[in-house]
């Protein structure tokens, strides 16, 4: 009995000893040897080898990996889009060009969020050797180009912020009257600020009409803040000295517009984002407002042709834009640099610019006639395309919170929009620097 | 003449000798062992999982960790939880989340004890197949709302709760905006929705665990039934009450997330902001793991608070 029992104990002593073992094995991660990234130039016989590509989300991003496919079929390169919620993209694309992670061999990045932290901090590989003639071509190239010269960031299109109106109210002659006793001039899309608070002032006719749609969610509004500071031509940071400039009267107005919009914005403004206004946009419930070119597709196909495009006001303006970068340890380098060739070519150009209405990267895509032909309004964009910006700081995540907090203390009434501004520059982030 | 010598014999049981305390003391400490050799690998891993992430959270809460800025870990003293005190942002967070907590914990044991009182008596009073067959549904029907997904059960209440085309708009014949104006009030709601089954079949084994002839006693000296509840049933079943309700706030505090990122994203403004979606936006979007680990340890230093009620009132209850 004896023997029995210690030879039963010694199997179960065995058995869960090997389960916990087992446990640890798994749960340990992988110990192959990562690979030294490669130093070499892009492969004079053809990269070759598949890639994996780090993505946000998003009609631009659909568009890339279904173009993909082509790519795969004329180079032999398989491609695997990775598809990422915002706040997963977030997380990821830091550990791929800060922590060196090595898992994807493309990262696109935020043009107009990440681009002053894609300079200072990435460690990014130069695309220049990839693209060869093709980087003189580029767009706005130099945003995105290191001190050392080194070209570290490739736009996947441009995109920027547009102001959309209601042509019907517009074009309507008794609304046009209306508007010239009223304001003394005529009612046409504005090229200011101030004007287009008096339009929407106009037509703010609750509840069947508003005169204007403004996303309360933080980022949401963060982004529409961004436009009223950047079109007063002022920034959160400056480039030079690396201090942020967030008590500025620029930053006090852009506020001040903001409050004045959302009095005239549909009830319930404060729980959406600026996709919720192109639901409102496209239900005819609001006037005119501002959102990002895709909207000019998106919501002008469900509006039997009555949604006007027009210009955004002011100076200058957010640019939007997807960069592709390729991190310094990346697996496959020269495939990921063919893989951003391609991207700006007109293979994937003309198709990106006739399905999502963005603009194309290339100064030639810019002036061609095929790409004229798939966006009828790109000789109006091009004059946007020439006065865009981008945040001058490297932590955008957490400013925008920030500032958020501000606009939200303005809009209950708890500060004035000077007072929030200097409790932003002076409480909220006291010491911190626009370049850390 | 002796008497004749009775056999030898060697009997177990009541009067047979006991083994020397040498024997037994070797027994007993080999029984010991065997029972840590055996649990061995289970409390290794169990420790591992839970132990070395608390370690690590107190050592990032002392240190500064912003990728974003620097790949290293610098020691940062006691700054990230000094912080906390000055922090307006986690200051009302904590307010917030306390306001939640008691709220929604309140109205799922004052609504799950009294669904369970009902409950109990419907299912004492049915007879037959039938009967229990019937007692059976209803008690089903109760947990579908524990059952159901939290972010799928978000986003269902944030569909109904829409001005324009909500179903609660349209019963009470209103168009309010009810995550914009009384956000905290529906997020509290929708937790109570999900939570209450949940204290209602605690509650309902509390009740139907009380002795019946307290209730035949009672009868006889001619108690009505608010006599009984009262008298009877309260008095009984407060105990696991205050246990359930101690225990609901520590997963309330800790675990009101998914709900409040799916409806309100803790807006408007900071009025749902409560410490997980503090916590989580400060690692995950700002990006400043030590901000994010002290804030962290917070919640769990608070927690630990409720937990503790709970033990105290375990050990009053015995």
């Amino acid at each position: 009995m004896k023997m029995r029992l210690s030879m039963r104990r010694a199997l179960a002593v065995a058995a869960c000893t090997a389960l916990a073992a087992g446990t640890v094995a798994a749960c340990s991660g992988s110990d192959e040897p990562q690979e030294e990234p490669s130093e070499s130039t892009p492969a004079e016989s053809g990269p070759t080898g598949d890639i994996r590509v780090l993505a946000v989300e998003g009609p631009e991003t659909d568009s890339l990996a279904t173009h993909a496919a082509e790519f795969t079929e004329a180079t032999g390169i398989g491609v695997t889009v990775d598809k990422v919620a915002r706040d997963v993209w977030g997380q990821r694309k830091v550990a791929e060009l800060a922590q060196d992670a090595g898992t994807y061999d493309v990262v696109f990045v935020g043009g107009g969020d990440d681009a002053v932290w894609l300079l200072r901090h990435a460690h990014a590989r130069d695309l220049a050797p990839y693209l060869g003639d093709v980087v003189g071509d580029i767009v706005n190239a130099d945003l995105f180009t290191r001190d050392d010269g080194a070209l570290v960031g490739v736009p996947q299109y441009y995109n920027f912020p547009v102001v959309l109106y209601r042509t019907d109210l517009f074009e309507d002659p008794a609304e046009q009257a209306a508007f010239q006793e009223k304001y003394h001039r005529e009612l046409a899309p504005p090229t200011t600020f101030d004007e287009l608070v008096e339009v929407a002032e106009f037509f703010d006719r609750g509840p069947d009409l508003y005169g204007t749609c403004l996303g309360g969610v933080d980022w949401s509004v963060f982004l529409d803040d961004t436009y009223f500071v950047y079109g007063q031509d002022s920034n959160f940071g400056d480039a030079e000295t690396g201090a942020l400039t967030l008590d500025t009267p620029e930053h006090v107005a852009a506020m001040e517009y903001i409050d004045a919009l959302t009095s005239l914005s549909a009830p319930g403004w404060e729980a959406r984002s600026f996709f919720d206004c192109d639901n409102l946009m496209a239900s005819g419930q609001v006037a005119i407002y501002q959102n990002w070119l895709y909207a000019w597709r998106a919501v002008g196909d469900q509006m039997d042709g009555t949604l006007g495009i027009a210009p955004p006001p002011g100076e200058k303006t957010h640019l939007g834009a997807m960069l592709a970068t390729i991190p310094e340890s990346a697996p496959n380098p020269d495939a990921a640099g063919a893989f951003v060739a391609w991207m700006v070519s007109d293979e994937f150009q003309l198709p990106q610019t006739a399905e999502t209405g963005n603009l194309p990267v290339l100064r030639s895509q810019q002036d061609g006639a095929e790409f004229a032909e798939a966006l009828p309004e790109l000789d109006m964009l091009k004059t946007v395309a020439s006065r865009l910006t981008y945040l001058q700081t490297t932590w955008s995540g957490e400013l925008s919170s920030g500032v958020a907090e501000a606009i939200a203390k303005v809009l209950s009434d708890e500060m004035t929009a000077q007072e929030a501004a200097r409790w932003l520059q002076e409480e909220k982030f006291a010491g911190r620097e626009a370049i850390e | 003449m002796s008497s004749p010598r009775r056999p030898e014999t060697r009997r177990r049981g009541r009067g047979a000798p006991s083994p020397g305390p040498a024997v037994v003391h070797r027994s007993s400490r080999r029984r010991r062992l065997a029972g840590i050799a055996f649990t061995l690998p289970s409390m290794l891993f169990v420790g591992a999982v839970m132990a070395y992430p608390l370690v690590y959270l107190g050592y990032m809460a002392l240190h500064t960790y912003r990728p974003l800025t620097s790949s290293e870990i610098t020691p940062a003293g006691l700054s990230n939880v000094t912080a906390l005190f000055t922090d307006s942002t986690v200051r009302s967070s904590l307010r917030v989340t306390l306001q939640f907590t008691l709220a929604s914990v309140a109205i799922e044991v004052v609504v799950g004890t009294a669904c369970a009182i009902l409950l109990a008596n419907v299912m004492l009073r049915l007879r037959g197949r039938l009967g229990r067959l019937f007692s059976r549904a209803l008690a089903s029907a109760f947990i579908v709302p524990f059952a159901v997904p939290a972010v799928a059960g978000a986003y269902a209440w944030r569909m109904m709760l829409d001005a324009q085309l909500g179903p609660v708009n349209q019963l009470l014949g209103t168009s309010i905006p009810w995550l914009v104006e009384h956000p905290l009030l529906s997020i509290i709601v929708i937790d109570a929705w999900k939570m209450t089954p949940f204290v209602l079949f605690v509650m309902l084994a509390a009740v139907m665990s009380i002795e019946p002839s307290q209730y035949e006693a009672a009868a006889l000296d001619g108690a009505g039934p608010v006599r009984t509840l009262f008298s009877i049933t309260l008095p009984s079943i407060l105990p696991i009450m205050l246990v359930t309700g101690a225990f609901r706030a520590v997963d309330a505090f800790t675990k009101v997330f998914d709900t409040v990122f799916a409806t309100t994203g803790g807006g408007p403004g900071d009025d749902t902001r409560v410490l997980p979606l503090v916590i989580w936006r400060t690692a995950f979007t700002h990006l400043d793991f030590g901000s994010a680990s002290a804030q962290a340890l917070l919640a769990l230093v608070i927690s630990l608070g409720f937990g503790v009620a709970l033990m105290v009132l375990q050990r009053r209850n015995r």
